[in-house]
């Protein structure tokens, strides 16, 4: 068996704060090939952005990071920060939320683009600027040439978001991690942005990390799929796997908020109680919200991941008990 | 002098949001009022408490010179070598043999007096002006607007002197003069921060329930001004009396034989590349720090006052 | 983005204007020119032909626009204390005081933008504590003294410490004898340099650093890393551009209001420019040239603030469209 593009394992993330200590990150293993699709569902705070910024290295230093990421076989904990940079937009490349944000607002578009190319190959102004116009018209913007010259906020909400993929492909990395691409933007510009990550990864064999909290878009784009909560990984596994017999209570609850197109299934039932704070109780992160919980147990014993199949696991102390919903 | 810690990553900060009030196992669960919330958080602010410290020693040594002084207001000892600090003298004894301590503490009087009055006076001024001016909007606001801007168009100090020129320059007309200028700043400052006020529910609350404008500027719109202008007045004393000096010193100011620490100055700058120069220093260090406690003391209420602080 | 400077241009003209007049108002209120005649012979006739001659009767509105339009033609009439025609003494004391701004001026800007980023760059290292604290004293403290103490230090003071003839660095004016740029230039513009510059970098660099670490948290920085750019590439191409941007308007704006700190330090360092050409003037009663030095600053102030827009236009592209 080859070994994975992207090996994580019991990473954990803590931040100094103010008001303490932050575990961001706790425990988390999982696992990515080359070529596949892998999504990270999760809510705000559930640590999903703060794993794939340790990933691409770009933790503040307030963050300590512990644990290991092993990419193309090589330790990125710990690494030589001038390694990491070269990895960074090389092999590894990130698409942010808010492309508004994440562009530079004084320089032109078609520098920032050719500039990710310029950082880590020796290549003419004149050859930088005929790729830039290639990767603008491989992301579908119309115009490219004119594009190119033109800043940031003179572009659409969906252009900018394409723009960013555009920067992110530009020297065809093996990993694009993508956090949460299409969560800024109205629903028919998102299709039109997952359609661009499908051309992609028809061209090149590159993988992509989905992060989102959109489970439409997992079910539309992802092979395989980890839920996070309270910054584990709560359940792992493919996406049919996952999305018809999800064995974690949080999934299934997640599963059971949607609302069905077909009309059926009543009310939509919701997740009781609010997110996980800073501090967490002792015993499993989800068990003060969780139907299934059995006071003594639940709240007391942090529950370990169980593989119960290569690829696919979950993390509750009940879930042989509760069964499978299909 | 307090800075604030780098800011976690956007997602553990909902996280946090959540419940930091919670979080300490140390916070109270009894009630606090805003005063005692604000007087606990000055309180922790040590470069505050050392300003109030050194500002209060200032005050009583200035304004009971009467008692503290060693030696006689103005008495000149013309028999007397001058000559720098020692035990009896401390801060020396200038060219017309008065001890110098005396003379600064009471020309201290002088400028502390000035700067107080002009910030209370300019605030008072400046809050209800610019209030109304926010508050009421249209040709109102713009006229007050077009008048603030006259007064930048010159440069300050040219404008002070000349306005003390045609005024007179006793101290009360350079308390007046000054705080004829000084008002414009605050109520800038104030008009702005009634902009936006102005547009929170709680004013058009107040207005549904049939309150009348002013009852609505006075109850509702300046008491959550208080921050900023308190701050404000406070940095304005030292503004104002650094502003008094610099035209005392030039000679626009207070004039002799009242003292001020700007036209001692005057006298001592004569006395530069002289074995007299030790002159030039105790006065300008009695401005500086009186700036720097003033200024410490308006970081520390900024702090305090600060209604997003989570402490 | 023109038409608003434009715009603005033709909005400060009525202010200047108004601004002038009430100068005009308080100078001719307190001045009168036909005072130095009161003790002549017969002074009372005289005195009534000097105001006829120099139409002080006549309504001070009038009186402002034939002043007006004669200094807008270049005109700024004769000083009555000097007798000598204003304009020859405002040029050259303009002269002096544009060398001292540009001096004063550019060495701010280069050490105040290093000290900004390079605090902000590395927040809450032992520099950058000494320098926050050198600021607090810089912003405390007030520029005549600071001018005075310097000028004792580092005049005589140095001078006398180093056991010298002549002095290091000196005190009085801006050349020795002859003009020319040469080290005793440099010499004597060191210590007024040093004033200005002081006050000036302790708010700038605030700011600077303010609007730095402001930048440095954003997410086109965070994209500019994760591009993997070297960090020098993203302080110097990325932050560095944005953060400039405000601060550049401060200190345009700022350079307009030079013209007032410079009256100390021209005062301080007997430098014939217009900061001292003030002070003598107003001292003396010297209307005329007094309203020659409250248009000419005015008019620097203006022109300032019109160029602090345009940079703003020019370094944002946000604010260019329409």
């Amino acid at each position: 068996m080859t070994a994975p593009l992207l090996e994580v394992r019991d990473l954990a993330v803590r931040f100094a704060t103010e008001h303490g200590p932050v575990q961001a990150v706790d425990d988390l293993t999982y696992r990515i090939e080359a070529g596949e699709t892998f999504g990270i569902v999760g809510e705000s705070g559930s640590g999903k952005t703060v794993s794939s910024l340790a990933v691409m290295g770009l933790l503040p230093s307030t963050a300590t990071v512990s644990g290991s990421i092993r990419f193309r076989g090589e330790e990125l904990v710990g690494a030589d920060p001038e390694e990491l940079r070269r990895l960074r937009g090389d092999r590894i490349a990130m698409v942010f939320q808010d492309a508004l944000t994440a562009l530079n607002p004084v320089m032109k578009v078609g520098l920032q683009v050719g500039e990710i190319i310029a950082a880590h190959h020796d290549t003419s102004a004149a050859d930088r600027r005929q790729r830039v116009v290639e990767l603008l018209d491989v992301v579908g913007i119309p115009n490219p040439e004119r594009r190119a010259e033109q800043y940031p906020h003179e572009f659409s909400g969906g252009m900018r978001q394409r723009a960013m993929i555009a920067m992110a492909i530009a020297n065809e990395p093996d990993l694009l991690i993508a956090d949460e691409p299409t969560t800024a933007l109205d629903v028919t510009v998102q299709a039109q942005v997952l359609e661009v990550f499908a051309r992609i990864q028809e061209r090149t064999d590159t993988a992509v990390t989905m992060i989102t909290h959109d489970l439409g878009v997992i079910a539309g784009v992802a092979d395989r799929v980890m839920v996070m909560y309270a910054g584990r990984d709560v359940e792992q596994g493919s996406v049919d796997e996952v999305f018809y017999a999800p064995r974690h209570p949080y999934t299934r609850g997640l599963l059971a908020s949607l609302p069905r197109l077909d009309g059926g299934g009543g009310r939509l039932e919701r997740i009781p109680g609010n997110p996980p704070s800073v501090v967490l109780p002792p015993g499993c992160a989800f068990s003060p919200r969780c139907g299934f919980a059995v006071a003594g147990r639940c709240d007391q014993e942090p529950p370990a991941r169980r593989e119960v199949a290569p690829g696919r696991s979950d993390r509750c102390l009940r879930v042989d008990e509760i069964g499978s919903v299909a | 002098m307090s800075e604030a810690p780098p800011r976690p990553e956007p997602g553990v900060v909902d996280a946090v949001d959540a419940v930091v009030g919670d979080l300490l196992p140390t916070a109270e669960a009894v009630p606090r009022t805003q005063w005692q919330l604000f007087r606990r958080r000055f309180v922790r602010h040590r470069a505050a408490m050392a300003g109030t410290a050194v500002l209060l020693l200032l005050l009583v040594a200035c304004f009971g010179a009467d008692w503290i002084a060693p030696a006689e207001k103005g008495k000149q000892d013309l028999l007397a070598e001058p000559a720098g600090p020692s035990w009896d003298h401390p801060f020396g004894v200038d060219q017309l043999g008065r001890d110098y301590l005396t003379e600064v503490l009471y020309a201290g009087q002088v400028s502390l007096r000035i700067g107080l009055a002009v910030a209370v006076i300019s605030t008072v001024v400046g809050s209800i002006l610019g209030a109304l001016a926010g508050y009421a909007g249209g040709w109102v606001d713009s006229a007050l607007m077009r008048l603030t801007d006259l007064f930048l168009v010159i440069p300050q100090i040219a404008l002070l002197a000349i306005a003390l020129k045609r005024f007179g320059s006793s101290p009360l007309v350079i308390t007046l003069v000054l705080a004829a200028l000084f008002w414009m700043g605050v109520a800038r400052v104030v008009r702005s921060q009634v902009l936006v006020i102005k547009q929170r529910e709680f004013v058009e609350a107040a207005r549904a329930a049939g309150a009348s404008d002013l009852r609505i500027v006075a109850r509702h719109i300046l008491p959550n001004c208080i921050g900023p202008i308190t701050v404000n007045a406070t940095l304005a004393v030292a503004l104002a009396i650094v502003a008094e000096s610099t035209l005392s010193f030039l000679g626009f100011g207070v004039q002799r034989p009242d003292t001020s620490w700007g036209n001692m100055l005057t006298d001592a700058r004569g006395f530069v590349g002289t074995d007299l120069s030790f002159l030039i220093y105790s006065p300008g260090l009695m401005l500086l720090l009186v700036t720097l406690a003033i200024n410490f003391i308006g970081d520390g209420l900024r702090d305090a006052l600060d209604p997003q602080s989570t402490r | 983005m023109f038409a608003y400077s434009v715009r603005r241009l033709l909005v400060s003209i009525p202010l200047l204007i108004v601004a002038t007049f009430l100068v005009f108002w308080s100078v001719r209120t307190t001045f009168d020119p036909t005072a130095k005649l009161a003790t002549s012979r017969d002074s009372a006739r005289v005195r009534a032909e000097m105001r006829e001659r120099l139409g002080l009767d006549d309504p001070i509105v009038v009186q402002y626009g034939r002043w007006l339009g004669d200094a807008v033609t270049g005109d700024l009439g004769t000083s009555t204390r000097t007798r000598q025609e204003v304009s020859s003494m405002v040029w050259p004391a303009l002269g002096n005081t544009v060398q001292l701004i540009v001096w004063g001026f550019g060495v701010s800007l280069v050490v105040a933008v290093g000290i900004g980023v390079f605090s902000a760059v590395r927040q809450y290292s032992i520099p950058d504590y000494v320098f926050t604290a050198l600021s607090y004293v810089g912003l405390a403290m007030p520029p005549f003294w600071f001018a005075l103490v310097a000028s004792q230090l580092l005049g005589p003071g140095l001078k006398d410490a180093l056991g010298l003839d002549d002095p290091v660095f000196y005190v009085v004016g801006l050349h020795s004898d002859d003009g020319g740029l040469d080290l005793d230039y440099l010499q004597h513009l060191f210590l007024p340099v040093l004033t200005l510059t002081v006050q000036i970098v302790a708010s700038w660099s605030r700011y600077q650093r303010s609007t730095m670490l402001e930048v440095l948290s954003t997410d086109y920085i965070r994209t500019a890393r994760a591009k993997g750019l070297r960090e020098r590439v993203v302080v110097g191409r990325h932050a560095l551009r944005n953060a400039l941007v405000p601060v550049v308007s401060v200190v345009a704006i700022d350079a307009g209001l030079l013209f007032g700190g410079l009256i100390i330090t021209e005062t301080i360092f007997s430098i014939p420019g217009m900061g001292r050409l003030f002070v003598e003037a107003l001292t003396a009663g010297d209307a005329e040239t007094v309203l020659a030095w409250t248009l000419v600053s005015a008019v620097f102030v203006i022109v300032f603030n019109l160029l602090a827009d345009l940079a703003y236009g020019l370094l944002d592209p946000r604010v260019r469209l329409s």
